[in-house]
């Protein structure tokens, strides 16, 4: 055999001394393999004269397989290997699950949906300040945890969708359209136009309308309303309430006068002293009706006349009055009268003044007699 | 879909605790949309847990109803607001302005106040919007403003289109005063007291004409009296005759309303009795 070792070039010329050989130790009693190897020029068996079997200890100049049981396995399926080491790996496609137990890399890109099924945990003595963070895109936006107080930190504005609302205690804080039912209190200076208000307490408007729940008493232009309905202007002060549980007032509750007019005119003036003046000095003289019957200074008036005065009258500017006698002091004028308060037969009704003066002239008139 | 890069990472043990590192330790991400994260399965109490601390702070999704609860008291960086369907509903100073309705019990001092519709004040300052009238101290005005006080009712409106009234409602007397004291009083029944009896005398003034019981006023007169007289306590009354009934005293005059010449002028009583003794007076030339 010309060449030591079996190569592909030579196997004809192998395969044709092995078959020599084969022929000549079949007329020998028994082949001497390592003669006909011997024989076999190197380089000559081409792998067409293999098929079947094991090849051991094999190797060729990119392989060396001391493998003792199957790791690679070729078919038309693929490359199956039991367990691969690979030293250097260009590129690499996994279209199905890649299990990696230690992962090292340089640089890792990927568009990553990244699904759990527990819940993401923060954990550690220091959570001031873990949360979730956006960056990139101007300042970092923050969704963060934050102690002292304990409170999540958000740097954004919070929306939620159509519909959804905020709630403390499954109770509904505030939605689209109203604050809960739970929130009473609050600092608000302004409000909407309401569609109703019910207040219990005290009202105050504007310093001018106070309504003290307290005394239930309610003050226009005033703090400390003297009466159910007390309203103080320029000044004054008139209140409308009652004094007792027989009586109803309106009036003034300092000393000063009260108008109560028409047509925006005072029409009778009570003074603060308690004057009164039906009709109004500045204006035309009125006319004041009484339907019924009229007493002055009389504690019980006569039911059977209309006037009823208790003292001396005047009428036409002339003084009517009764006594025993004429007057002898005191000032009269012209025509004044004295009635006769006990008139007699044969002596007058009455005396008149025919001169002014203190007490003046006087002459009896209207002589009694026999009718 | 988010598009997440890691750049210059030597060591990373798993993905799972490389993207729970990436979330809790802030690594560089560089996203142009907002990262999402599936939680899947149940989802009941899924969410965001911070351990360690304490207990659990929880930013998780609850079911039934669906919501996401917080565990913490949620702060809004300065300026920011709580909006829904992108409309504000609450930052730092205000309401939004869709916030329409509410059961506020306190408010602070308005700046002003606007009200469609009624008003009630601690059950006793009523306004009623459907009638536009006021009550204090009662639920059902009967004017326009109405007062009960001590169970005395005062109203203060128009008894008609033409006419205004003030006035109590109901059967009792309505004092008008000045000083906080009664001047007027107009009682129940319609009788009208002027001056009071507790004060000093009044000076009542007519600044105009007055007429007692009569339709209409003589016009030549300033005090029209319809029927008799009485001054000083004496009567003065109109007749033919002297009276033939009744009660009179010593004084009581009888004008007659027939004069002739040669007829007296009137009667006298000059004597009290029934009727009394009464004599002419005043022959008439």
């Amino acid at each position: 055999m010309a060449d030591k070792y079996i190569t592909m070039n030579n196997i004809d010329n192998i395969l044709s001394a092995l078959g020599d050989e084969l022929k000549g130790l079949a007329q020998q009693s028994a082949p001497n393999t390592k003669e006909i190897a011997r024989k076999l020029p190197l380089r000559s068996l081409t792998g067409d004269h293999i098929n079947g079997g094991t090849v051991q200890n094999f190797a060729s100049t990119g392989i060396k397989d001391t493998a003792t049981k199957p790791q690679l396995t070729i078919d038309d399926f693929g490359v199956h290997a039991t367990r691969l080491t690979v030293e250097n790996l260009e590129n690499l496609t996994v279209s199905g699950t890649l299990k990696v137990k230690i992962l090292e890399v340089d640089e890792i890109k990927a568009d990553i949906k990244f699904e759990k099924d527990t819940p993401i945990v923060f954990s550690g003595d220091q959570l001031d300040g873990k949360g979730l963070l956006w960056a990139g895109s101007g300042h970092t936006k923050q969704f963060i945890f934050s102690s002292k107080p304990d409170r999540f930190f958000v740097s954004e504005n919070i929306d939620f969708a159509r519909g959804k609302s905020i709630t403390v205690n499954n109770i509904k804080l505030i939605d689209e359209n109203e604050l809960g039912p739970t929130v009473t209190k609050s600092n608000l200076r302004e409000v909407g136009q309401l569609n109703g208000l019910i207040v219990n307490g005290n009202v105050r408007i504007d310093q001018y309308i106070v309504y003290d729940s307290t005394t239930n008493r309610l003050g226009l232009g005033t703090e400390e309303p003297n009466a159910a309905l007390s309203i103080v202007d320029s000044g004054v002060e008139l209140v409308l309430g009652s004094k007792d549980s027989v009586k109803g007032f309106i009036g003034t509750y300092a000393s000063h006068n009260l108008e109560i007019g028409t047509d925006n005119t005072a029409r009778i003036i009570i003074s603060a002293s308690g004057n009164i003046s039906l009709g109004n000095s500045k204006l035309a003289p009125v006319q004041v009706s009484v339907h019924g019957k009229l007493s002055v200074r009389v504690n019980t008036p006569d039911p059977e006349v209309d006037l009823h005065v208790n003292g001396a009258i005047k009428f036409n500017n002339r003084l009517q009055k009764y006594d025993k006698t004429y007057p002898i002091s005191g000032s009269y004028n012209e025509g004044d009268i004295v009635w006769n308060i006990t008139p007699k037969m044969n002596t007058y009704v009455g005396w008149v003044c025919i001169q002014t003066g203190a007490p003046g002239l006087w002459g009896p008139f209207g002589k009694i007699g026999n009718s | 879909m988010v598009r997440l890069e890691i750049h210059k990472m030597s060591k990373i043990n798993e993905l799972a605790k490389l993207l729970t590192e990436v979330l809790s330790e802030g690594k560089d991400i560089d996203s142009s949309e907002f990262p999402f994260i599936n939680i899947t399965g149940d989802i009941n109490g899924k969410g965001i847990l911070w351990t360690g601390q304490g207990y659990n702070k929880q930013f998780i999704f609850s079911s039934n109803p669906d919501r996401f609860f917080l565990s913490e008291t949620l702060d809004l960086a300065r300026g920011k607001s709580i909006s829904i369907n992108n409309i504000d509903v609450l930052s730092e100073k205000e309401l939004g302005p869709t916030v329409t309705k509410s059961n506020l019990r306190e408010v602070g001092h308005l700046k002003g106040l606007i009200v469609d519709g009624g008003f009630r004040v601690n059950q006793y300052l009523v306004y009623d919007a459907n009638t536009d009238r006021l009550g204090l101290g009662t639920e059902e005005p009967k004017a326009a403003l109405d007062i009960v006080d001590q169970n005395i009712e005062i109203v203060i409106g128009a008894s008609d289109p033409n006419v205004g009234f003030i006035g109590t409602f109901n059967s009792t007397d309505l004092e008008l005063g000045t000083d906080n004291t009664a001047r007027i009083t107009i009682q129940a029944g319609g009788n009208i007291v002027l001056g009071n009896p507790s004060q000093g005398d009044s000076k009542v003034t007519v600044l105009g004409k007055l007429g007692v019981n009569v339709s209409s006023i003589d016009p030549r007169s300033s005090l029209h009296v319809n029927g008799a007289l009485k001054f000083n306590d004496k009567l003065h009354l109109s007749g033919n005759s002297e009276p033939t009934s009744g009660a009179f005293n010593e004084g009581d005059i009888v004008w007659n309303t027939d004069p002739r010449p040669g007829k007296f002028v009137g009667w006298v009583c000059t004597r009290a009795g029934n009727p009394g003794v009464w004599n002419g007076f005043g022959r008439i030339e």
